[in-house]
C-alpha cells in the first residue's frame, strides 16, 4: 500500500501573497500549500509518496530549495493520515458552563460554586464576568473520581454542648 | 463564486473576524483579524480533500480557533455512522 507523506518546511520569510502564489504554481505537482504563520513566517506543506520518511524529507527539501533560496529554520513530516487528523481536530476543547457541571454531577448550581473550594475540583479554563468556563474532559474525571457525601456534613463536635449526667 | 467545499470554514472563519475573498480568479482568500493574508482555496483543487485539509491546518497555525462538534452535531454524526 503506498504511504503518503506529508512535508512542511517552515522558512523565516514574510513574501506578499503573489510570491506565495508562485511559489505554489511552481510546486503545483505535488500538490504543494503556502500558509502564512503570522510572527513566524511561511510554511510549505507538500506530498511525497513511497519514499519513505527520510527519502520524502530529502524530496521536499530539494524541491523547496529549487523555488525559495532559504535555508528551513523547521521541517515536519508525519503521515498523510495523521496530517488529516490534525485537520479535523478542534483547537478548543469541549467547554462546560457551571449550569452544565450542575447537569453533570446532579447537582444545584450553588453546589458546584461551594465544590470550587475543593483541591481536587478542576480550575476554570477562563473566569469571565458572565460566568467560569471549564474543560469539559476535567469536569468528567473529576466526576469519575469524585466521592460523594450526601448529606448534610457532620456537625463540628467542639460546637456539640456537652451534656451533663 | 467560492467553491462549495469551502464554505463552510470559509463561513466559521468569518464569524471568528476574519475576512474571506473571492478574488477574480476564483481563490478564496483569507485574511486574521489583523488584515494578514494566510491562504487561499482554489476554485477547481486538483485534490479537494487534501486542498482542505492543507488550509484548515493552515488557518489553525494563523490562530483560527476550531472548536469540537457540538451535541447535537455529535448526534447527527453517530447517527450517521450507524446508518440509521
Amino acid at each position: 500500500m503506498t504511504q503518503n507523506w506529508v512535508v512542511t518546511i517552515t522558512l523565516d520569510l514574510d513574501p506578499d501573497m503573489a510570491e506565495m502564489d508562485a511559489w505554489e504554481q511552481q510546486l503545483a505537482d505535488i500538490d504543494a500549500v503556502v500558509g502564512r504563520v503570522p510572527r513566524r513566517g511561511v510554511e510549505v506543506t507538500l506530498y511525497a509518496a513511497d519514499l519513505g520518511i527520510d527519502g520524502a524529507l530529502r524530496f521536499a527539501r530539494k524541491r523547496v530549495a529549487a523555488v525559495v533560496a532559504s535555508d528551513p529554520i523547521g521541517i515536519e513530516v508525519i503521515t498523510e493520515d495523521e496530517h488529516l487528523r490534525r485537520a479535523d481536530s478542534p483547537t478548543v476543547p469541549e467547554l462546560m458552563s457551571a449550569a452544565e457541571i450542575a447537569d453533570e454531577l446532579g447537582v444545584s448550581r450553588q453546589r458546584v460554586h461551594q465544590l470550587r473550594a475543593a483541591a481536587a475540583f478542576p480550575a476554570p479554563l477562563a473566569d469571565l464576568r458572565g460566568g467560569a468556563v471549564w474543560d469539559a474532559r476535567a469536569i468528567r474525571k473529576f466526576a469519575s473520581e469524585w466521592e460523594r457525601k450526601p448529606g448534610r456534613p457532620a456537625a463540628n463536635p467542639g460546637l456539640i454542648p456537652a451534656v451533663s449526667q | 463564486m467560492m467553491n462549495r467545499d469551502v464554505k463552510e470554514l470559509a463561513s466559521w472563519a468569518s464569524s471568528q473576524g476574519w475576512r474571506v475573498d473571492d478574488d477574480a480568479s476564483g481563490y478564496t482568500r483569507f485574511y486574521d483579524p489583523d488584515g494578514t493574508y494566510i491562504a487561499y482555496y482554489p476554485a477547481t483543487p486538483r485534490n479537494p480533500r487534501r486542498r482542505l485539509a492543507d488550509l484548515t491546518v493552515a488557518l489553525k497555525k494563523a490562530g483560527l480557533q476550531v472548536p469540537p462538534p457540538s451535541k447535537k452535531e455529535q448526534r447527527a454524526q453517530r447517527r450517521k455512522e450507524s446508518g440509521q
